[in-house]
């Protein structure tokens, strides 16, 4: 397991692979050069992230998600959906 | 395979492609490194293109040719449909093939390609980009060039390691996403665009016909309105009313650049070509044929600037693409903006005046006339594409 710290504090954004279509729209919005992506395969650089959720709005699928709090997700309706709770630290993100 | 070339492409979409084709024609040696197992797929793409803007390139054939266009149907938000007739206008491409065979002419021309080679850095030397770094079965590789060409698509990175500002604002990318759908009864010869908040708010909804009842079926949004509803959820909502049933063929994501073009699109060493210099149609988001014109220009002022020796020449770039296509890209863009701003009123409005206008009469310029009466603000901007 590995913890992911993002720039200015920890890691918030979430990628799901398995949901990902790789094709790179996130990429093409992050400002920070912080998504890598193969031809299929992505991952968030932790040390480039600054949470700044540009890639989660423009996900034509909604792959990556904003985690705020205690194991909710921020979702693009703008409602707050439980998942299963996280453990240890609220807002860790586990690889 | 060489350690060393005079030209290295990074991508093979159509704009690499030609920036490879391009360069070996002139007796150059180049090497075009594509990260995907497969040149041309998976498609990302609606495969829309002008005849002109095909054939300025490869002579037409139609064994990439999936529909022949030559009408285009508007789709207000209440309903109104205005089709204009524009002739011998277009094509629906197979792009799987079509890509394919743009390669092709690549390597005819002399140039090398290596496919599943994912670049991941550049090299460097005095500060100018002297070759790129690379993955291929997973062992790390460097290859050196003379000039480096970025044709890497929407996801480019390579631009912004060689210290160019490539990076676009999330409002100007149109988050997309598109099925290939069968069992889809349009008419073979029209692309039908979709307008207003309901299906898909600062973009377009498209239905491009495939042949045998086959069709390209999707939308963008831009990230502003991703924000609030993916671009996934408004296909579902449009599936589920028009077509609950269809079956999916093909399903993809993806983002189109709808900007203006990068600043900067050259720099030491480095040349940016297609999506990675944002130089995709920004109103219709198009950049099929922006690209292979960009690959086209870029690729001859690289194998110019080797052959001569003077490496300097390729700073030349920027200009030759602001006279060709930039300019009118700027415009395009203006108008984009204006369009953007037009609420379902504004639409029903202009379909309902177009229809007056008999269907033999609905020229393009008619057609932009009657639109403009709506939105005289945008007079001047539609009047410039056309007139200049
Ligand atoms: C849903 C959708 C619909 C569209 N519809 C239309 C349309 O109807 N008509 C039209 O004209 N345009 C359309 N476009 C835009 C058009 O698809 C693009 O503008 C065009 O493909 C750009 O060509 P390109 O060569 O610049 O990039 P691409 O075709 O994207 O090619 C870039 C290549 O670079 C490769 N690559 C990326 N990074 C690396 C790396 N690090 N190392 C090695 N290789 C790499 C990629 O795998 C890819 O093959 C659409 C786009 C989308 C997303
Ligand atoms: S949150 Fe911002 S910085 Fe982090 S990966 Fe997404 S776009 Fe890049
Ligand atoms: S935008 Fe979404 S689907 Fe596309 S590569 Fe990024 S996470 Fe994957």
């Amino acid at each position: 397991m590995n913890y992911r710290q993002a720039k200015n504090g920890k890691l918030m954004i979430e990628i799901l692979p398995d949901k990902c279509d790789f094709c790179g729209c996130c990429v093409g919005v992050c400002p920070e050069d912080a998504i890598e992506l193969k031809e299929a395969e992505i991952f968030i650089i932790d040390e480039r992230c600054t949470n700044c959720s540009k890639c989660v709005w423009s996900c034509p699928i909604e792959v990556i998600k904003f985690v705020i709090k205690n194991g909710f997700l921020f979702e693009k309706s703008f409602q707050m959906k439980k998942m299963a709770a996280l453990p240890g630290d609220p807002c860790a993100h586990f690889v | 395979m060489k350690n060393e070339y005079d030209i290295i492409v990074v991508g093979a979409g159509p704009a690499g492609s030609m920036a490879a084709r391009f360069a070996a024609e002139q007796g150059v040696s180049v090497l075009m490194l594509e990260k995907d197992r497969d040149v041309g797929y998976p498609v990302r793409c609606g495969e829309a293109i002008s005849k002109a803007g095909v054939e300025e390139f490869i002579p037409s054939d139609d064994k990439w040719i999936a529909a022949k266009i030559s009408k285009f149907s508007f789709n207000a938000p209440d309903g109104s449909e205005a089709i204009i007739d524009f002739g011998d206008a277009g094509y629906v491409l197979e792009r799987r093939i079509f890509d394919y065979e743009l390669a092709r002419t690549a390597a005819e021309a002399g140039s090398e390609i290596i496919t599943r080679a994912y670049v991941n850095g550049l090299l460097f030397n005095d500060g100018k980009v002297s070759g790129v770094k690379y993955e291929l079965n997973g062992e790390q590789k460097e290859v050196k060039a003379k000039v480096v060409i970025a044709a890497d698509g929407v996801e480019s990175r390579v631009g912004r390691w060689a210290g160019l500002e490539t990076h676009i604002d999330f409002r100007d990318m149109e988050s997309a996403v598109q099925i290939t759908a069968a069992n889809i009864p349009v008419d073979q010869n029209t692309l039908y665009f979709y307008f207003g908040q309901d299906v898909a708010p600062n973009g377009y909804f498209w239905i491009f016909p495939k042949g045998h009842n086959k069709a390209n079926i999707g939308l963008g949004v831009s990230g502003l309105i991703g924000k609030k509803k993916s671009a996934q959820s408004f296909l579902d909502d449009f599936m589920n009313k028009h077509y609950p049933n269809a079956p999916v063929l093909t399903k993809i994501a993806g983002g189109v650049p709808c900007s203006i073009t990068l600043d900067k699109i050259s720099g030491p060493g480095i040349m940016l070509v297609g999506d990675a210099a944002r130089q995709v149609n920004p109103l219709s988001g198009g950049g099929i044929a922006s690209g292979m014109i960009g690959g086209k220009i870029a690729g001859t002022i690289a194998g110019e600037a080797v052959k001569q020796n003077k490496l300097d020449h390729i700073l030349t770039y920027d200009k030759a693409w602001h006279d060709r296509l930039g300019k009118r890209h700027e415009t395009f863009n203006r108008i984009k903006e204006g369009i953007y701003n037009f609420s379902d009123d504004k639409f029903n409005s202009i379909a309902h005046s177009i229809l007056k206008i008999p269907i033999e009469k609905r020229t393009l310029g008619k057609v932009f006339t009657t639109a403009l009466m709506n939105n005289p603000s945008l007079l001047v901007d539609i009047a410039k594409v056309f007139v200049v």
